[in-house]
């Protein structure tokens, strides 16, 4: 009893003596605590590196999609536009060709072309309408086996302005075929879901504690006491790709990510029991992608293509578990992440509208000033994109 | 006073002369919210003193000390949106200190090295320490002298008034050991003293 009182006296003299102790501090201190705000209020090394990563998929896609415009400018791309393009003089030859896809081809004009047009051009070319008109007779009773034999003998034997006629409905005929194979082809719209897994290792460890370029936030009061284990990240979304031709098609659409590690360390909150122990990191993000597609091979159970992407990501959950408690603490974490990536893929064709794909690509995150994750501690990733596409 | 090549100075008149002045926290910490940085070397030149004296009991040498300092201010404006007006201000700013201490400590792995001491001969006997005799200089010295993990519980629970259960999830031990350290750490000093006076 005479002991507890000793050692409670004891206690009492030594907390008045030292809890109000204060001792002279060197200027140091001082001008190396304005240096870290000053570094803490710079602009971060990843805002930077964003617009960075801004300008390349600009330029990516710039350089992707010109020359495969400028390509496609030397044709019109479905037969109204090339029609429209030809000649009048042409068109009147054309209706003087029996023909069924001369017909189908006249009233698509009738239906384009004001009458009043055509009815000048008719007068501009009467002085050859009445021999034309003897031509097409005659044609009419030769073609009437309609054999490929015969028409050429007949467009051998018309006057050379015919012969051009006869020449553009065979182009046109082309050009109909095409479009029609294009048209089986080409899918003009394709949305997807997929879900892709990245990383270089099943079980990646990295070092520990947060680093200088990723400044704290619940960070403050949290020690990582040992090399923290990175989960697979893990990936999912839905989106729409816009095919430009049978070659080239740009996507987007909308991704959740979901990122997570453990370690063990100290969170000792201001005003708060302080707890030790394993720590589960969650981090989930949103992303918007762009991607760019080039078909290399277009087979007819599969096509091979090659891709590259861009994507903004942005964090819409950040938690710390303690698993020795159950305790979650979150916050807003600020800021974008951008990465750039770019791969290979697969399509197999399951059916008419629906395709399977495998696109194992490489991806960059650039530097986002985020809570320490498996992307700022291994920035270059392989992924693995794996889904469904339907065709419309 | 003269501790370590340092001054303290303890229940002098100049340090009762600086608790009669004491700043307008709200305010300061309001301006320092904005990134004054007029406030925060005024919130700096208010606390740093006594946060020094703070961050030398838990690390025991100057250089780790300085390191603590300079690591909880950055801590503190960081975090000053926390800080909701309730309460003393200057408490809320010692947790921040003693946190980042502890955290450091427990980096270094120092606590768990006091297991091995022997402190059968310091367990004191039923009389009162001479506490009369020693000066404030000489009892911290005697306290940084403490093997660290004693030396951490001592601080946790004597002056910032932890409970056991509080050191044993901060440490990261057992009730049971912060209890045992407690007393080894208390019978050591106790009987630095006594060999002493």
């Amino acid at each position: 009893m005479q002991n507890k009182k000793h050692m409670e006296d004891f206690d009492l003299f030594v907390k008045r003596s030292l809890q109000d102790a204060e001792m002279d501090v060197p200027p140091r201190v001082w001008k190396a605590i304005e240096s870290k705000l000053d570094a803490a209020a710079a602009p971060s090394k990843g805002f930077r590196w964003a617009w960075v990563a801004v300008a390349a998929a600009a330029a990516l896609a710039a350089v992707i999609i010109i020359p495969s415009t400028q390509n496609n400018s030397k044709l019109p791309f479905n037969t109204e536009e090339r029609i429209a393009l030809a000649s009048p003089i042409q068109e009147i030859e054309i209706r003087q060709i029996p023909s069924p896809r001369t017909i189908k081809i006249q009233t698509r004009l009738q239906e384009e072309k004001p009458e009043t047009d055509t009815k000048q051009r008719v007068q501009e070319n009467a002085g050859t309408t009445a021999q034309k008109a003897e031509t097409t007779a005659q044609n009419a009773e030769t073609t009437a086996p309609s054999t490929e034999t015969t028409e050429k003998q007949n467009k051998a034997e018309l006057p050379p302005k015919q012969q051009y006629t006869v020449a553009t409905e065979e182009a046109f005929a082309g050009i109909e075929d095409d479009e029609v194979k294009s048209k089986r082809e080409v899918t003009r719209l394709s949305a997807y879901v997929n879900s892709s897994i990245g990383g270089n290792e099943t079980a990646a460890k990295g070092a520990a504690t947060a680093s200088a370029s990723n400044p704290s936030y619940i960070e403050n009061d949290i020690k990582e006491n040992s090399a923290s284990n990175y989960s697979i990240p893990l990936s999912f979304g839905a989106g729409v790709r816009i095919h430009l031709s049978d070659k080239l098609a740009i996507g987007t659409g909308i991704d959740f990510s979901f990122l997570s590690r453990s370690f063990t360390g100290l969170y000792s909150p201001i005003g708060e029991i302080p707890v030790v122990g394993d720590i589960r990191h969650d981090m989930q993000y949103i992303g918007i992608p762009v991607s760019i597609f080039y078909n290399i091979y277009n087979g007819k159970g599969f096509r091979f293509y090659i891709h590259g992407l861009g994507e903004a990501e942005w964090c819409v959950g950040n938690s710390y578990t303690m698993r020795a408690t159950g305790q979650t603490v979150s916050e807003k974490i600020a800021g974008t992440q951008f990465s750039l990536g770019a791969g290979i893929g697969v399509e197999f064709r399951l059916s008419k509208m629906l395709g399977i794909y495998i696109d194992p690509s490489a991806r960059y995150y650039f530097d986002a000033a985020h809570p320490n994750n498996v992307r700022s501690e291994r920035p270059f990733m392989g992924n693995f994109n794996t889904g469904l596409r339907f065709n419309f | 006073m003269q501790l370590f090549g340092v001054n303290l100075h303890l229940n002098s008149r100049e340090q009762l002369k600086k608790k009669s002045s004491k700043p307008d926290w709200l305010t300061l910490v309001s301006r320092c919210k904005n990134g004054d940085r007029g406030a925060q070397k005024a919130m700096y030149d208010a606390l740093a003193r006594k946060m020094f004296a703070v961050c030398m009991r838990y690390m025991g040498n100057r250089q780790d000390a300085e390191d603590i300092l300079q690591d909880g201010f950055v801590t503190l404006f960081s975090k000053l949106e926390s800080y909701s007006g309730a309460g003393s201000f200057e408490g809320w700013a010692r947790k921040i200190f003693v946190n980042t201490a502890l955290m450091s400590l427990r980096k270094k792995d120092v606590l768990r090295q006091s297991d091995d001491v022997d402190t059968a001969w310091y367990i004191s006997a039923d009389e009162p320490t001479p506490v009369q005799k020693i000066g404030y200089q000489e009892l911290s010295k005697m306290i940084s002298e403490l093997p660290p993990g004693f030396r951490t519980v001592f601080n946790m629970y004597i002056i910032e008034g932890y409970s056991h259960k509080e050191i044993a999830e901060a440490l990261g031990v057992s009730e049971a050991t912060s209890r045992s350290q407690l007393q080894r750490a208390r019978a050591m000093l106790q009987g630095k003293i006594k060999e002493k006076y």
